[in-house]
């Protein structure tokens, strides 16, 4: 992820096309981003390095004390054959991992995290992008209305909309009733319940719901832009289309890659919607890991429940989402400083 | 300004507004019908009973007297602890690259997918061997836990982007680390300290399970999440009950985001001008 | 930042202000519970009993049992807390590994209680009650190897064993269809015939057939108890057929069953909401008079005549095969529900609680005649029981239902093996589901390498249970004396080697 930076930094300092010296100019002196101040070996310097390390420190030990230490202790179960109920653990190594991968019902789930993930993301964003850029146009009255509506969604707990949706969703809900009005459907789907549309569903459900957060950060990504480029693109005749490629979206580019990563590990992590309106159905179309690994950890028909084994999945499915964002890091890297080496 | 696309603007939007909320109005109205209305005019937005008694037993069952002040009070701490941890922790990475930052970067980054919501154990046995057990301290600290990394990442992110010149100036002026921090970077990042407070005020004031089990021998230090659930059982469902419940817990939040809201447009009068 | 602070401290004010107001009525009580040993209502200490369970169903009147309880005995106050199965799951295990267990809580539901016992959860309730409690319940209710462990009684049943597979029809609905609401179909055909016709009265506006589709356990429990009314044997207890000790679930007697749920599927007879929903909004809409049929179990009955007073409804037995009946609605023996527990520092207050619970004069006596369940103590159902669909349901269930064989009560040391199998995943009830959702076209071949599946998980789970010293064998678990016609008694266990 440290890669990701300069890369982004890269793109907010791509120079302005043909003509435009003065939003050059003054992007260069106002809005020029600050850079990293290094810390070198003077005794005032190495004062500031015991401030950064007092200013990260509470929040590292939150992290070590409340994230850090369950995941070493997640290890440590994903490595036991142990129902996390009796005293009976056994250590088994990786037998749990072995038996994760020989079956088929996890990678369909693997595949489901993935493309709920997909599907959702890329709408998210964009969609976000839009209500945020549209709304946070101080001339159009009822802005603050508007944003306080898209916002409510987000705010309902997961358990109460799932159950709102089942209704809206199901064969005599509105979503029926109104695709039916519009003569755009001849007879109802369950659309929750239908195996080929239970995901298409989940996934606009999760978009409805999450949309209005993507709003604001991008609302607050917005903000930290200075003014004084708009206005200097204004004098200089820009138009708003114009302004917003040109010096909106390279300036909000490093918010723009937090919020790309909040979503997809939000997306990837889906639980409580899923479990409240489909509960992994109809027969896996919607079974997300997390949905899988709750299978295995709580609910257990004759059996006792299987704790090591739900977190070897949760355990080796986190590994390979990290790995892949390593190789991916890595080989943008690899090609980005070919590209560079050529350019010079 | 043209007259006409602002029309059509307005119209797009409150249609849209509409099929937003509609889910949203059906829920408040749910929480008005009997439960044979709710299943019988399932459609209907207007209820035609106005049973107030669903907020009664929301009420009642959810124990929102005790357990409104419990919420308050952990939600509140939790927003403030994170506040200061993450935007100080933003700020040192985000502003400065010193020795060992790329690790803690490395570190927090590939912690954020591990699917944690289920290995509730470390986290309470933590909690019970520093002695915080059925106390709301304990809620506390384990409601701040965790690493922030989202949070910390939008800090850093924003950091970043402000001008060097502004904390050579402090400098100049004589300001040390922190008050350079406290008086000059701090209150740049409002619109990213308004997410942050909305978003870890959704997170704590609907968690579920935390509180639950690190209150299990004093019930009266529940939070209003925890309340809620009641309303949902194993064989019987109090649907109406719960769309009250819903509609109730929800006042707060809305009236806490009109209230932050203005920070994402402070400042931005004028900017966009299109 | 000074506006947030503002508000927010403003907010917390407004409620602190309001917190002292309501607080001053009930600051006397917070006084007593810390411990106030000189208050005037008893020589001992106020004691708190906290209790856990999952039994929704019956909650109004719990809570009626718990201030009446607190009247008679004030110096205990109760702390009840009601979860959901899965809440309740998460919550116990967390709380038994830190010594914070609740009192008085269940034997979470797919767990053996000697297992549990063995790992120290629960104390034997035995030093706590007498021989006269102990006769209150009826026969069999105590046995070693279900609610008894080692010979003493560590747990109580919460109600007498209902199966939860009869189906429930809608008479109104069947008069419309051009049924005999008094003779309801019997045999599969018969069933998917009637379920056409309602479907095709409905125009729509109902249907043949509802269920909670969303609840796998739902689904398991109809495709394993009809069967075996068909003669599978197969049960909610064990993943094997207990005559042969074989997994036969891709017998002709599950296949009939899953023909039929495909044939209602193909008719169109099942509500459209089935899939996205969950048993409790099912029973609500077949309530509503929105399907012809569920299947369910008879706590729906208390509810129904709760919240829907004009329903006319029966209850009938599960179809049978074209063929016949060869077998019987598995009836288990009485199952452990409540325990003390081991860490308990009040054991005679929850004894206490026990003996009004199950001894004293209203919550059995209520929970009876509101139609909820059946009691586990002499003379209740008798007497009390009023509602006429619970009595025929009760009927149904002597007529088509038999004791099956516990290998819990055969040999205890047996639920080593229980605790060593692991589940199999997808199971009967998702493959049940993903059926009906027409997402499985062919389930032969599924149910097939499921049985292939299970009895691999089963022989491990044997042979993990011989090498921890378990003294089990794989003859423990088959009782070729069992004839699925008749109650399994308990000289039958004797006999069966």
């Amino acid at each position: 992820m440290a890669a990701r930076w300069p890369a982004a930094r890269r793109l907010s300092r791509r120079p302005l096309p043909h003509g435009k010296e003065g939003i050059l100019l003054s992007q260069t002196t106002i809005a020029q981003p600050g850079r990293e101040i290094a810390v070198r070996r003077t005794p005032r310097s190495r004062k500031i390095a015991l401030w950064c390390w007092l200013f990260v420190a509470p929040n590292l030990i939150f992290f070590a004390m409340f994230q850090g230490w369950p995941i070493i202790v997640n290890w440590y179960y994903s490595m036991l054959d142990w129902s996390g109920i009796s005293s009976d653990a056994k250590f088994i190594g990786l037998g749990n991992f072995k038996e994760l991968i020989a079956d088929p019902y996890f990678w369909n789930a693997y595949k489901n995290s993935f493309l709920f993930m997909l599907g959702a993301v890329p709408l998210l964003l964009v969609l976000g992008l839009l209500a945020a850029v549209v709304l946070n146009n101080p001339l159009l009255k009822l802005a603050k209305m508007y944003r306080t509506l898209f916002f409510i969604p987000v705010v309902t707990t997961a358990s109460v909309v799932g159950i709102i949706m089942v209704y809206i969703w199901g064969s005599e809900g509105a979503v029926n009733y109104a695709l039916m009005k519009l003569n755009l459907l001849d007879q109802p789907v369950n659309w929750l319940g239908d195996p080929h549309w239970a995901m298409f569903t989940v996934i606009l459900i999760y978009v409805w719901k999450n949309l209005g957060m993507n709003m604001i950060y991008w609302l607050a990504g917005l903000q930290s832009i200075p003014r004084e480029l708009y206005e200097a693109a204004k004098v200089d005749g820009s138009t708003p289309a114009k302004t917003f490629v040109h010096i909106t979206v390279p300036l909000i580019v490093p918010v723009g890659l937090v919020i790309t990563l909040l979503n997809v590990s939000g997306a990837l992590k889906v639980f409580d919607m899923i479990k409240t309106m489909t509960d992994g159905g109809p027969f896996f179309a919607t079974d997300v890991v997390s949905t899988y690994i709750y299978r295995f950890a709580f609910s257990s028909e004759i059996g006792l429940p299987r704790l090591g084994y739900a977190s070897a999945a949760g355990i080796f499915f986190a590994f390979t989402i990290v790995l892949i964002a390593v190789l991916q890091a890595v080989i943008r890297k690899m090609i980005g400083s070919a590209g560079r080496g050529r350019g010079a | 300004m043209r007259v006409v696309p602002k029309v059509f603007v307005h119209a797009a939007l409150l249609l849209l507004s509409f099929v937003w909320i509609y889910p949203f109005l059906w829920m408040v109205s749910a929480s008005f019908k009997t439960q044979t209305e709710f299943f019988e005019k399932g459609l209907s937005l207007l209820p035609e009973s106005w049973d107030t008694s669903n907020f009664a037993r929301a009420w009642t069952n959810g124990k929102f007297e005790s357990y409104f002040l419990n919420s308050v009070i952990v939600t509140v701490t939790v927003i403030v602890i994170v506040l200061i941890i993450t935007s100080a922790c933003g700020y040192a990475l985000g502003r400065y690259s010193f020795k060992g930052k790329g690790v803690i970067l490395a570190v927090l980054g590939a912690s954020i997918f591990v699917p944690l919501e289920f290995s509730i154990i470390p986290v309470f046995q933590l909690i019970k061997d520093m002695g915080l057990m059925n106390s709301l301290g304990g809620i506390i600290l384990a409601e701040s836990g965790g690493g922030h990394v989202l949070f910390v990442l939008l800090f850093a992110s924003f950091f970043r982007q402000v001008p060097k010149e502004l904390e050579e100036a402090a400098t100049m002026d004589g300001c040390g680390f922190v008050r350079t921090y406290l008086s000059v970077i701090l209150p740049l990042s409002k619109p990213i300290i308004g997410s942050v407070v909305i978003m870890q005020f959704i997170w704590t004031w609907n968690s579920f399970l935390l509180p639950l089990v690190l209150t299990l021998s004093s019930p009266e230090l529940r939070t209003l999440a925890v309340g809620l659930y009641a309303l949902r059982g194993e064989n019987i469902v109090d649907w109406t009950g719960i769309a009250a419940g819903g509609t109730i817990a929800l006042a707060p939040i809305i009236v806490i985001f009109l209230f932050l809201q203005r920070y994402f447009v402070d400042g931005m009068s004028g900017a966009v001008k299109g | 930042m000074r506006g947030i602070k503002k508000g927010l401290w403003g907010m917390v004010l407004l409620l602190l202000i309001g917190q002292l107001a309501a607080c001053s009525g009930s600051g006397e009580n917070n006084k007593t519970s810390a411990g106030g040993s000189g208050e005037a209502d008893g020589p001992s200490e106020t004691v708190t009993l906290r209790i856990m369970d999952w039994s929704d169903s019956i909650k109004t009147v719990r809570e009626e049992f718990h201030k009446r309880f607190m009247e008679k005995y004030p110096n205990i106050k109760i702390e009840y807390t009601q979860l959901t199965i899965d809440q309740f799951k998460n919550t116990v295990l967390t709380a038994v590994k830190s010594g914070e267990a609740p009192d008085l809580f269940p034997v979470p539901t797919g767990m053996k209680l000697s297992a549990l016992v063995k790992d120290g959860w629960f104390q034997p309730l035995d030093p706590y009650l007498d021989q006269s409690f102990k006769d209150k319940f009826v026969d069999g209710t105590f046995q070693n190897g279900t609610t008894m462990a080692n010979d003493q009684i560590y747990s109580i049943p919460e109600a007498a064993s209902l199966p939860s597979s009869l189906v429930f029809y809608n008479k109104k609905l069947f008069r419309e269809a051009g049924l005999d609401p008094e003779n309801p179909p019997a045999t599969y055909s018969e069933f998917r015939e009637a379920a056409k016709k309602i479907t095709e009265a409905g125009k729509g506006r109902y249907y043949g057939m509802i269920e909670g589709g969303k609840q796998n356990n739902r689904w398991t429990t109809t495709a394993k108890e009809w069967a075996s009314l068909g003669g599978a044997g197969l049960s909610g207890s064990s993943p094997i057929n207990l005559a042969t000790g074989e997994t036969t679930y891709d017998s002709q007697e599950v296949l009939d069953v899953f023909d039929l749920f495909a044939g209602l599927r193909d008719d169109g007879s099942f509500h459209p909401n089935t899939m996205s929903i969950s048993a409790p909004e099912a029973r609500a809409l077949f309530g509503q008079g929105q399907a012809g049929f569920i299947v369910q179990g008879a706590w729906c009955i208390g509810v129904w005549n709760k919240e829907n007073p004009d329903l006319e409804y029966g209850v009938m037995a599960p179809p049978v095969p074209d063929s016949g009946r060869k077998g019987s609605i598995p009836v288990l023996s009485s199952q452990p529900w409540i325990g003390l527990s081991a860490d308990s520092k009040h054991p005679e207050e929850a004894a206490l609680y026990l003996k009004e619970y199950y001894g004293g004069d209203y919550f059995q006596q209520e929970r009876v005649s509101s139609g909820d369940a059946f009691s586990v103590v002499k003379g209740i159902n008798e007497q009390y029981s009023k509602v006429e669909q619970l009595k025929q349901y009760y009927d149904i269930v002597q007529e088509y239902g038999r004791l099956i064989p516990d290998p819990n009560i055969g040999n205890p040391a047996s639920s080593a093996v229980f605790n060593q199998f692991k589940d199999v995943h997808p199971d009967l009830g998702e493959l049940l589901g993903g059926t009906v959702s027409g997402a499985l076209k062919d389930y032969k071949t599924p149910l097939a390498s499921y049985s292939a599946q299970v009895d691999k998980a089963w022989q491990a789970a044997i042979e993990a249970a011989k090498k921890e010293g378990a003294a089990v064998e794989a003859s423990d678990f088959v009782f070729e004396n069992w004839d699925p016609m008749k109650d399994f008694m308990p000289e039958d266990y004797r006999t069966s080697k």
